[in-house]
């Protein structure tokens, strides 16, 4: 028989059992020889402490009366445990680094180790989890109510205490064993091997218990879980999820994935206690497996108590009462002792976690600053207010739990409760998740987010869960503040209709992204938050170990001893320092403090004390000549000017290198230029030298011999004339085509048909052609095209093309075939001839001045070499093209290519334009 | 893409997806009033998904590349004391 003194008995012997098992791995663990208490079954085991009494008995309770609603409780931790290694990786990355010892020593130490931030977090933290661990505690009451009562009727030893004696019993049990378990030293990192051996034993419990009813209840008081669901349709209970899934399924959902990052015990287990960042690959399936099992049996557990329990039994207890009800004591014994598991490692973990937060944060900046201050002051043991500190915390916020639960005492059941706990802590979540991920989040959005969120969760979810213990606030609710309607708790600014969660989540949330990101677009990070934000966004990129420090110490190393010890205790002290020496190959004695001694030193601290508390002891012992940030700061803004500059240096030189480039181009082009003006000086000189040779020579024959025959004197006489006007020619020519090249001389642009010019410039070669004894062929003819430009100028093109056919061709019938087209909008004339033609080499340079198609020819037929180059200067002015077309066969063929006018490309006809 | 490259898009498109099955509006497609073996279906669906998470991140656990292990901070634990 359970009597209410034999059960309360074997949760004092379970407790003795943990006290045992967690001294067993503390000693082992300080010996080092814990292994098996690192490994990643443990960790996720630990992990486990999620699952409190609220899953224990909440769940069931919860299914009974909102059916798949509980799911979703379970549901939010699995995509963040299965998505592991986005967010939890960096998490646990980030701790291990900065030694960060709780959820508000990251917040803080991110937003340039805010001291106002994380205490803001904490206080947050006490409140939010207050009415968690009222609901451990009422659980655990009303479990030792339920088993005891139905079993005993005889009075006699506690079983006519009261729920508040009974919940004050409780508390002072979980303050004993968390104060000797969790505040035994100050630790390196915050972790409590022996309270995480028994959170995972405790792990290991809740899971049997639980599952050992689930198999009783399906399988042997039921027969089957089809008959489980036959016998509740039978008793009328809707088995199917209706509309469950709907906007409260979501927010939940959100909650439980914000809780199990943000909770400051899931915070302590999963980051601070993490020993091994692999250990999350583990974690990352087996929680959410653990989740799975626990809550397998929790919908029949609950069907099969609607079905067989009396109307008015609390579901929140059918796991013992189901038991009990068929007479299975010691099953239900078990179950108790189960929840009471779950209850128990909840209180612990998370009284350690806030106790850390409440003694670094609040009680170590309010002792550095005072007066009396232990900051430099004598002889004063810093490890030993920590530990005091943390013990009174623990008692203080087990008692804020018991005042919560006495004044809310039977208000309802126990998941919304855990809910409203969820909903407050989940204001870090914004914070924290700007935190990892965006570079430019302030201290100022961080914690302007952090209270807009806090002041709507508590005006909107913490205050109504007071509705029915006081009128004031049942009142408040109804009508508003000072009958405000707008600012109802549960309608604020006029939005009705929601579930009161969804209503609170949705505006806590909302307020608190939207404040977060807006307050941080308008204020600046200071130097140190800069800092900060890229050791945190950054955290898989840098080298680990390295840590960015600035304080330049005046301090000696004596000094940072002296704080060392005074925090860390004398031993790990000297561990420190020795360590430092022996990797500098020194004497301790001779050790400089350097800043890399002083940035280990402070994370040291910052391990023990949080970031902003060690911050802030460091500055006062070597504020000697500190560098303040901010000078680093203008250091090396100063650094990036001067890379600027260079920068900049580097860009003129490469200006000034391809404008150098460009130069040493333009003089190889005048230089060439140089040697074609050279060329063509002595070309000229050439030209002109052989006919003055022959007028002279014949001129001096003539002067010297009187008696010439008249006749071979007038062939003399007709040499030098034509020799002359040959020259006359060529000094023609030569000032036409310089002329032409520097475009002097006023051009007559007007339409001009250029088939009528063709015609004009065959009648002049008609003669010479005839004379030569040669056809002109005529090839297709186009009927007229117009064209623009000069039409002498072009008749002079056309009848040195044909001049030149007709006297190179030496072939044994010459002929010269000309032929005209339209191709596109172009005039193409083209001369052809079966002559020599011209030889591949010369092909490039038949264009060119003084150059013959043929070298040596007599002077009588060779002309000056010049009018190709004129043509060539004629036909570009009028925007066409001369060109050697490609060789077919024998002889050569010339075209000529001029943009047509005439329609719409006829454009300003007449114009004469001075051409340049 | 790298395979390491593959596997941690893997990881992240794990939870994106397993979020978007366990939200409204998928999953009230399995929300039909149905029994099979007298258990409503949504209840197989939840825990189907569930099962299937999980043993996809058991599976990427394998996969995903093992960090070069940030060396434990100094003067921690036994050795440097």
């Amino acid at each position: 028989m359970l009597t209410t003194n034999f059960v309360v008995g074997s949760a004092v012997a379970y407790v003795g059992l943990l006290f045992v098992l967690a001294y067993v791995s503390d000693y082992r663990a300080r010996r080092g020889e814990a292994r098996f208490l690192r490994s990643p079954l443990i960790y996720t085991l630990s992990i486990s402490v999620y699952c409190t009494s609220w899953t224990f008995y909440g769940a069931v309770g919860s299914a009974a009366r909102g059916g798949f609603e509980f799911l979703a409780i379970y549901l939010g931790p699995t995509i963040v445990f299965v998505g592991w290694w986005y967010i939890l990786r960096k998490l646990v990355r980030i701790g291990r680094t900065l030694r960060i010892t709780s959820v508000a020593d990251l917040l803080s130490s991110r937003f340039g180790k805010s001291g106002r931030l994380a205490v803001l977090v904490t206080l947050i933290a006490v409140i939010g989890t207050t009415p968690y661990i009222a609901l451990q505690l009422k659980a655990i009451t009303t479990s030792i109510q339920v088993v005891g009562a139905l079993n005993t009727s005889q009075a006699g030893g506690l079983s006519g205490a009261s729920d508040a004696t009974l919940a004050l019993g409780i508390a002072a049990g979980m303050a004993l064993f968390t104060i000797l378990f969790g505040t035994r030293n100050v630790d390196a990192k915050e972790q409590h091997h022996g309270v995480v051996a028994a959170i995972a034993f405790e792990a290991i419990v809740k899971l049997v218990a639980l599952v050992s009813v689930g198999v009783f209840v399906v399988f042997f008081a039921s027969g089957g879980i089809e008959a489980v669901y036959d016998r509740a349709v039978e008793k009328g209970v809707d088995i199917f999820s209706g509309d469950t899934f709907g906007p409260r399924w979501v927010s939940i959902l959100v909650l439980s994935g914000a809780a199990v990052i943000c909770l400051p015990r899931q915070f302590q287990i999963t980051v601070v206690e993490n020993s091994d960042e692999d250990h999350l690959r583990t974690a990352g399936w087996a929680f959410p497996a653990y989740l799975m099992v626990m809550s397998l049996f929790t919908m029949p557990i609950a069907l099969f108590g609607l079905s067989v329990m009396p109307a008015g039994a609390n579901p929140d207890m059918f796991v013992l009462t189901l038991p009990l009800h068929a007479g299975q004591n010691f099953l239900a014994l078990f179950a108790f002792i189960g929840g009471f598991s779950s209850a128990t490692s909840m209180i612990i973990v998370a009284t350690i976690a806030l106790s850390i937060m409440v003694s670094n944060h609040i009680v170590m900046p309010i002792a550095l600053r005072s007066p009396i201050g232990i900051g430099l002051g004598e002889g004063q043991d810093v490890s030993r207010l920590l530990l005091n500190s943390r013990r009174i915390s623990i008692a203080v916020i087990l008692f804020l739990g018991l005042v919560y639960f006495w004044l809310t005492g039977d208000s309802g059941a126990l998941a919304p409760i855990g809910l409203i706990s969820f909903a407050g802590v989940a204001q870090f979540l914004p914070p924290l998740i700007a935190a990892l991920y965006w570079r430019e989040a302030t201290v100022k959005g961080a914690i302007a987010a952090t209270a807009v969120g806090f002041a709507v969760w508590a005006w909107s979810m913490f205050l109504p869960s007071f509705q029915s213990a006081s009128p004031a606030v049942a009142s408040l609710m109804a009508t508003g503040p000072f009958g405000i309607g707008f600012l109802r708790p549960e309608a604020l600014f006029g939005l009705t209709g929601f579930d009161p969660l969804v209503h609170s989540v949705f505006w806590s949330l909302f307020l608190n992204s939207a404040t977060l990101v807006l307050v941080s677009l308008m204020t600046r990070q200071s130097a140190l938050e800069r800092i900060q934000s890229t050791l945190f966004v950054d955290v898989f990129r840098r080298p680990s170990g390295e840590h960015a420090n600035f304080i330049r110490g005046s301090a000696t190393a004596n000094d940072l001893f002296f704080v060392a010890q005074r925090v860390l205790g004398v031993e790990r002290a000297l561990g420190l320092f020795e360590g430092f020496a022996r990797e500098r190959g020194v004497s301790r004695a001779g050790i400089e403090p350097t800043p890399e001694l002083i940035g280990r030193l402070e994370r040291e601290l910052a391990g023990s004390i949080g970031a902003a508390s060690a911050h802030v002891m460091l500055s006062k012992v070597v504020s000697g000549d500190e560098v303040s940030l901010e000078e680093v700061m203008r250091i090396a803004d100063e650094t990036q000017q001067v890379i600027e500059y260079s920068q900049q240096l580097e860009q003129k030189s490469a200006e000034l290198r391809s404008t150098a480039q460009m130069l040493q181009q333009a003089n190889a082009r005048l230089r060439e230029l140089d040697s074609q003006k050279d060329d063509f000086l002595s070309q000229v000189s050439h030209e002109v030298r052989t006919p003055m040779t022959s007028i002279r020579s014949f001129s001096e024959i003539l002067l010297s011999h009187d008696d010439l025959e008249p006749g071979q004197r007038d062939r003399f006489l007709s040499t030098i004339h034509n020799e002359s006007l040959r020259l006359t020619k060529l000094l023609d020519e030569i000032l036409d085509l310089s002329a032409l090249e520097r475009g002097e001389r006023e051009w007559e642009r007007v339409p001009v048909d250029a088939e009528e010019t063709l015609s004009r410039a065959l009648a002049v070669c008609e003669p010479l052609a005839r004379q030569r004894s040669m056809a002109i062929e005529i090839g297709d003819r186009v009927r007229s095209a117009t064209v623009s430009g000069d039409a002498d100028r072009l008749a002079q093109v056309f009848i040195n093309l044909l001049t030149n056919a007709i006297k190179y061709n030496d072939a044994p019938a010459p002929v010269v075939r000309v032929s005209s087209m339209r191709v596109r909008r172009n005039y193409v004339v083209e001369v052809a001839d079966n002559g020599p033609g011209i030889a591949p080499p010369d092909r490039k340079r038949i264009f060119e001045k003084f150059s013959r198609g043929r070298r040596g020819g007599s002077p009588d037929e060779g002309g000056s070499g010049l009018g190709l180059a004129i043509s060539m200067q004629i036909v570009r002015r009028m925007n066409g093209k001369l060109e050697l077309a490609d060789g077919t066969g024998r002889g050569a063929c010339f075209r000529v290519t001029l943009p047509l006018v005439g329609g719409v490309a006829g454009r300003q006809p007449g114009v004469t334009e001075k051409a340049r | 893409m790298p395979e390491h490259r593959r596997i941690e898009n893997a990881a992240f498109a794990l939870p994106v997806f397993g979020a978007a099955l366990i939200f409204p509006p998928i999953i009230n497609v399995f929300n039909v009033e149905v029994r099979l073996f007298g258990v409503p279906l949504e209840v197989y669906y939840v825990f189907g998904v569930w099962m299937l998470l999980i043993l996809a991140a058991f599976r990427l656990s394998r996969l995903l590349p093992r960090a070069e292990r940030p060396p434990d901070p100094p003067a921690d634990g036994p050795g440097a004391s």
